[in-house]
């Protein structure tokens, strides 16, 4: 689910399918991506944390 | 017993569960969400999707593994237990589960769904064609359970003429009253399908071949543990498709006014698939074993306890989704249990989606003006564990078939790899 809705942010093992993030900062353009990968996700795999 | 309570009667096989399942819960929910009941040997019901995905994210707690102290002998996911296999790697907690999990997982990973994406929608084709020319057919027999037996049966390896009997074997099985003659005669073929397929899977292992068969034949599990493993991708497969399928067109039937958007926007079908595995969740519930003593919901619960996890009740949690017995194609966020959540997540459910979304559309383009005969519904004679429609009847505009050919080695592992 959270590379469907951040496409620009996850990347899927071809092998198994497990979501890795891609990088880990996260810049403003992509931000709504990464909100939205957090509600999507239903494992509450995905956390968002503020980085000063 | 005395120390279980609540305790409620209820029975998750009963005929006003099949009758509502999604009304059933609800009162449960908004009543009594967690409780225990008295029926099949005692079990505590969870309908609540705090406390299911709480259950589902604990393998050490609430345990998929057999104990014959708990409930008897049989499967350990059913309640009651079914004499059956054992499922690998689903009745078995991790890290026992892992190895079997790394065997799957490359075979269903998104990339490996999409891969045959283009097989699928020509079978989707295929199907449709043996009866666009009829002007009516049975969206559940003739594509919603067609499409899923026949791909599985291809993709496992399988000899494809066995397909009709695999769908007819497994729609009957989750469909039928037990009592019926023809789930007896289901009963049986699944019995001889186990042989055939214990058969097929020592052959492989002696000649492999370029399928999923050989692949499980391959690898360092014993024969019964590979049977288990190719029982459980049929059974967890098959039907389970079809259920949220034959739903789905059901309601598009009767709701019409986003047919054209669900063909032309991708990401509106992605959504839309989500929100149908939501409503229409083919799992209504799985069972587990309590391991130790905790307390869930306010519930004391104790070792050797068994478990129904509610999916579909959850799935209409309005404490998680608005206006929950609603369908919004759009909906967003989407978190739905359909699937199942940790260690145990449903490892098709990537195929499960291409296959819904490829009927989705071919039903959508190629037979548009569809109408569902409603007053033929019947749903399936017991909802406790699975759901569904037992038939879907329904009349179109007659069309012309496209030609679409069987290509049963759209489905060879090599030719995935190639894509």
């Amino acid at each position: 689910m959270c590379k469907a809705v951040a496409p620009d942010l996850v990347d899927l093992s071809e092998e198994d399918g497990h979501a890795t993030p891609r990088g880990d900062e996260i810049t403003p353009d992509l931000d709504a991506q990464a909100r939205k990968a957090v509600l999507a996700c239903p494992e509450g795999a995905v956390h968002l944390v503020d980085v000063e | 017993m005395a120390d279980r309570a609540p305790i409620v009667d209820f029975d998750h096989h009963s005929p006003q569960v099949a009758a509502d399942p999604a009304k059933v819960y609800r009162e449960l929910r908004g009543k009594c969400p967690v409780f225990w009941t008295e029926k099949h040997g005692g079990y505590w019901v969870f309908t609540k999707y705090e406390h299911v995905a709480e259950l589902l994210s604990d393998d050490a707690r609430f345990s998929s593994a057999r104990r014959s102290d708990a409930g008897g002998e049989g499967s350990s996911v059913s309640i009651p237990k079914r004499p059956s296999v054992p499922q690998y790697p689903l009745e078995l907690d991790p890290p026992d589960s892992v190895p079997y999990r790394r065997i799957l997982n490359p075979l269903l990973s998104p990339a490996a769904a999409e891969r045959v994406r283009d097989g699928i929608r020509t079978r989707v084709a295929w199907c449709i064609d043996q009866f666009v020319a009829r002007g009516e057919c049975d969206l559940v027999r003739e594509l919603a359970s067609a499409v899923p037996a026949s791909v599985t049966i291809d993709w496992l390896g399988l000899p494809h003429e066995s397909w009709p009997r695999l769908s007819k074997t497994m729609h009957d099985i989750a469909a039928l009253n037990p009592d019926d003659p023809r789930w007896l005669e289901a009963s049986q073929n699944l019995r001889q399908m186990y042989v055939d397929l214990a058969q097929v899977i020592e052959q492989r292992r002696r000649q492999p071949a370029d399928d999923v068969i050989s692949v499980i034949a391959a690898a360092p599990i014993t024969p019964q543990d590979a049977l288990g493993m190719v029982g459980l991708l049929v059974a967890g497969g098959v039907d389970t498709t079809t259920s949220v399928t034959s739903q789905a067109l059901a309601w598009l039937s009767d709701n019409r006014g986003d047919h054209g958007r669900l063909l032309a926007d991708a990401s509106f079908l992605r959504s839309a698939t989500e929100e149908f595995l939501r409503m229409y969740s083919p799992a209504q519930a799985l069972a587990r074993t309590m391991n130790g003593e905790t307390t869930v919901g306010g519930c004391a619960i104790h070792d050797g306890d068994r478990l129904l996890i509610g999916f579909a009740s959850a799935n209409r949690d309005a404490d998680v989704f608005d206006d929950p017995d609603s369908v919004m194609l759009d909906r967003f966020p989407n978190r739905h249990l359909a699937f199942g959540i940790g260690m145990h997540r449903c490892v098709g459910s990537n195929l499960a989606r291409v296959m819904f979304e490829e009927m989705i559309r071919g039903v959508l383009s190629r037979i548009p003006d569809y109408v569902v005969d409603t007053s033929a519904l019947r749903p399936y004679f017991t909802q406790g564990l699975a759901s569904g429609w037992q038939q879907v009847p329904a009349t179109f505009t007659p069309g012309r078939p496209t030609g679409a050919a069987i290509d049963v080695t759209a489905f060879r592992l090599s030719r995935e790899a190639a894509h």
